[in-house]
C-alpha cells in the first residue's frame, strides 16, 4: 500500500493524472472522515481546499510519509477554517447514530454484519477533540502513534495515551446504549456535545465511568 | 466488577492492537469497538468521493499554471524593474537638473552685456514680451541679442530636445569622445561602426573635425567663435541630457517644458536689441541649430533664415 502510493506520488508529481486520481480516491475517504469530525458538515469544503492546496503544492513535497503530508495540509485548513468561523460547529446528532448502532450490534451479533461507517464515526466525533483525532488518525488514516504525533504536535506517547482514553470512552458509550438500550433511547433526546455527553454518561452510567481513570 | 473489566481496551498496547487491526480492516471478534472501529476505517463509499473532478481540475489547473514560486518570482523582479526606472528617472531628473543649472551658470558669465536686455524686456511690457515670439516669431526669438542668445540657447533646447534628443546628445557625445583622441587614434575611430553616424552627418571623414569643434566647442581653439562657443556649449550639454534622460520622458519633459517657457519669456525680451550683433547672434544659433537640427544645420551655419524653422518650432 504504502509503495504503491509513494509510486503514485511519483506519477502524479510528474504530471500523471491518473496517479492523482489514484491518490484522491486511496486518501480522500480518511480526510473527509477525519474533517468531518473536526468541522461537522462543513468537512466536504474543507477537504476541497486541502485537495485545491494538495495538487498546488504536489512538486514541493520532498518525500517522507505522505499521508502525513496530506492530513496536516487537511488539519490546518480546518483549523483556518474554525478560526473564521469562532467556535466548533455543533457535532451532528449522536442519538441516532446511537440507536443505529445498537441496531446495528444487535444485528452484527445475530447475522455477523458491522455497524455503519456514518454511525462509528458520528459515536467517535463524540469524544474530546485530542482523542477523537488520535483515534481518526491511528484507526481511519492508518498512521502510527509518532506519524500522528507530527500531525498533532505531540509525542507519540501522548497520541497513544489520547487514542487509549478515546477507546475507553467508545467502548463505555457502546456498552451502556447495548446495556440500557430500552431507556436511553427516550433519554438520549438531547444529545450533547462531547464533553457534556461525557457528563451525562457519568450521570447516567456511573459504573462505566470508572473504567476511565 | 467484571462489568467494568468488560468495558475497552486494558492498556495502551491493546488499544494500539484495536486500532491497527482496524486499519487493516480485518473483521475481528464480536468486540462492538473493534467493530466500531472498522467501520470507521471502512473503503470509501461513492458519495465520499464526490469531489473528485474537482480535485483532478484543481491538479490540471496547477500543473497548467505552477503557482507558488514562478508567480511570486516574476512579481518581484517586476517591483525591482519599476523601482530602478523609479530610481533611475530620479538620477536622470538630477542630472539634467544638475546639467540645466551647470548650463545657466556656464552661460551667466557671458551675460555682462545683457543686463540691458532685461531693462529693455521691462520697458517692453508684457504684451510686447509676449507678442514677439507669437508674430515675429521665429526670427527674432532665434536672432536674440548676442547676450541674449546664450540664454535662448539653454532654454529652447529642450523645448527642442523632444524632436531630436537623442540624435543631438549622441552626435554630441562622438565628438567629445572623438576630439578626446589623439590625432592618430581619429582617423581610425572614425572606420569604426559606431563612428558612421557622426561621419554621415558631417559630410564625411575629413568635415569630423570642423563639425566636432563647432558642436562641441568646448575644445575649439579659435576665439573668433568665442561667444557662440560658450552659448552653444550649452545646447551641446543639455542636448546630451535628454538622451541621457530618456528613461524618464514624463519627468524630462515637464522639465522641458518650465525652461522652455523660461527660455521664451528670456527671448522676448530681446528683440530690441537684436540687430546690435545679428552676425554674432547667427554664429551662436549656429551652434544650436547644429544640435539641433544636425545634418542639415552644417550647410547653414551663419544662415538664420535655416536656422528659423529649427529654432522657431
Amino acid at each position: 500500500m504504502t509503495g504503491e502510493l509513494s509510486e503514485a506520488v511519483a506519477a502524479a508529481q510528474a504530471g500523471d493524472e491518473e496517479a492523482f486520481r489514484f491518490l484522491y480516491r486511496s486518501l480522500q475517504p480518511g480526510l473527509l472522515r477525519y474533517l468531518t469530525a473536526l468541522v461537522g458538515a462543513d468537512a466536504e469544503d474543507v477537504a476541497s481546499e486541502a485537495w485545491l492546496q494538495i495538487s498546488r503544492d504536489l512538486p514541493g513535497f520532498a518525500g517522507g510519509e505522505f499521508r502525513a503530508w496530506t492530513v496536516t495540509i487537511a488539519r490546518n485548513r480546518a483549523m483556518d477554517h474554525l478560526r473564521r468561523q469562532r467556535r466548533r460547529p455543533s457535532l451532528p446528532v449522536p442519538v441516532q447514530a446511537l440507536s443505529e448502532l445498537a441496531g446495528d450490534a444487535d444485528t452484527a451479533e445475530r447475522a455477523g454484519e458491522t455497524i455503519g461507517t456514518e454511525s462509528a464515526l458520528a459515536l467517535i466525533a463524540t469524544l474530546p477533540q485530542r482523542e477523537a483525532e488520535a483515534v481518526l488518525l491511528r484507526a481511519v488514516i492508518g498512521l502510527d502513534a509518532e506519524t500522528a504525533g507530527r500531525v498533532l504536535g505531540r509525542r507519540a506517547g501522548a497520541v497513544r495515551t489520547a487514542a487509549h482514553r478515546g477507546l475507553r470512552r467508545l467502548a463505555a458509550l457502546l456498552e451502556r446504549s447495548d446495556v440500557h438500550q430500552p431507556s436511553n433511547r427516550t433519554e438520549q433526546a438531547t444529545p450533547p456535545r462531547p464533553r457534556t455527553g461525557r457528563g451525562r454518561a457519568a450521570a447516567n452510567a456511573p459504573k462505566a465511568e470508572p473504567a476511565d481513570g | 466488577m467484571r462489568f467494568h473489566r468488560s468495558v475497552g481496551p486494558a492498556d495502551r498496547a491493546e488499544s494500539d492492537r484495536l486500532l491497527d487491526t482496524a486499519r487493516a480492516g480485518r473483521q475481528p471478534t464480536a468486540d462492538p469497538l473493534a467493530h466500531l472501529l472498522v467501520a470507521a476505517a471502512a473503503p470509501a463509499e461513492p458519495g465520499e468521493l464526490s469531489g473528485e473532478e474537482q480535485a483532478l481540475a484543481a491538479f490540471r489547473a496547477a500543473r497548467a499554471a505552477p503557482v507558488p514560486a514562478p508567480a511570486l518570482a516574476p512579481r518581484r523582479p517586476g517591483r525591482l524593474r519599476v523601482g530602478a526606472a523609479a530610481w533611475l528617472a530620479g538620477l536622470a531628473t538630477t542630472a539634467t537638473a544638475g546639467v540645466a543649472f551647470a548650463a545657466v551658470s556656464l552661460d551667466r558669465p557671458d551675460q555682462p552685456a545683457p543686463p540691458p536686455a532685461p531693462s529693455t524686456s521691462g520697458s517692453t511690457g508684457g504684451e510686447s514680451a509676449a507678442a514677439p515670439t507669437g508674430s515675429q516669431g521665429g526670427s527674432p526669438t532665434g536672432t536674440g541679442t548676442p547676450g541674449q542668445a546664450p540664454t535662448t540657447g539653454a532654454a529652447p533646447t529642450p523645448t527642442d530636445g523632444p524632436g531630436q534628443p537623442a540624435g543631438a546628445g549622441k552626435l554630441a557625445g562622438h565628438c567629445k569622445a572623438y576630439l578626446a583622441k589623439s590625432p592618430p587614434q581619429r582617423a581610425k575611430a572614425l572606420e569604426s561602426p559606431g563612428f558612421a553616424d557622426l561621419v554621415a552627418t558631417a559630410g564625411g571623414a575629413d568635415q569630423v573635425e570642423d563639425f566636432c569643434l563647432r558642436l562641441v566647442p568646448e575644445r575649439a581653439p579659435k576665439p573668433s567663435p568665442d561667444a557662440s562657443a560658450t552659448s552653444s556649449g550649452a545646447p551641446a550639454t543639455s542636448s546630451a541630457a535628454p538622451a541621457k534622460s530618456s528613461g524618464a520622458p514624463a519627468k524630462f519633459g515637464s522639465a522641458g517644458a518650465s525652461s522652455g517657457a523660461d527660455g521664451a519669456t528670456t527671448s522676448a525680451g530681446g528683440p530690441d536689441n537684436s540687430n546690435s550683433a545679428k552676425s554674432n547672434s547667427g554664429k551662436s544659433n549656429s551652434g544650436k541649430a547644429n544640435s539641433g537640427k544636425s545634418g542639415s544645420g552644417m550647410s547653414g551655419v551663419g544662415n538664420p533664415a535655416v536656422q528659423r524653422p529649427g529654432v522657431g518650432g
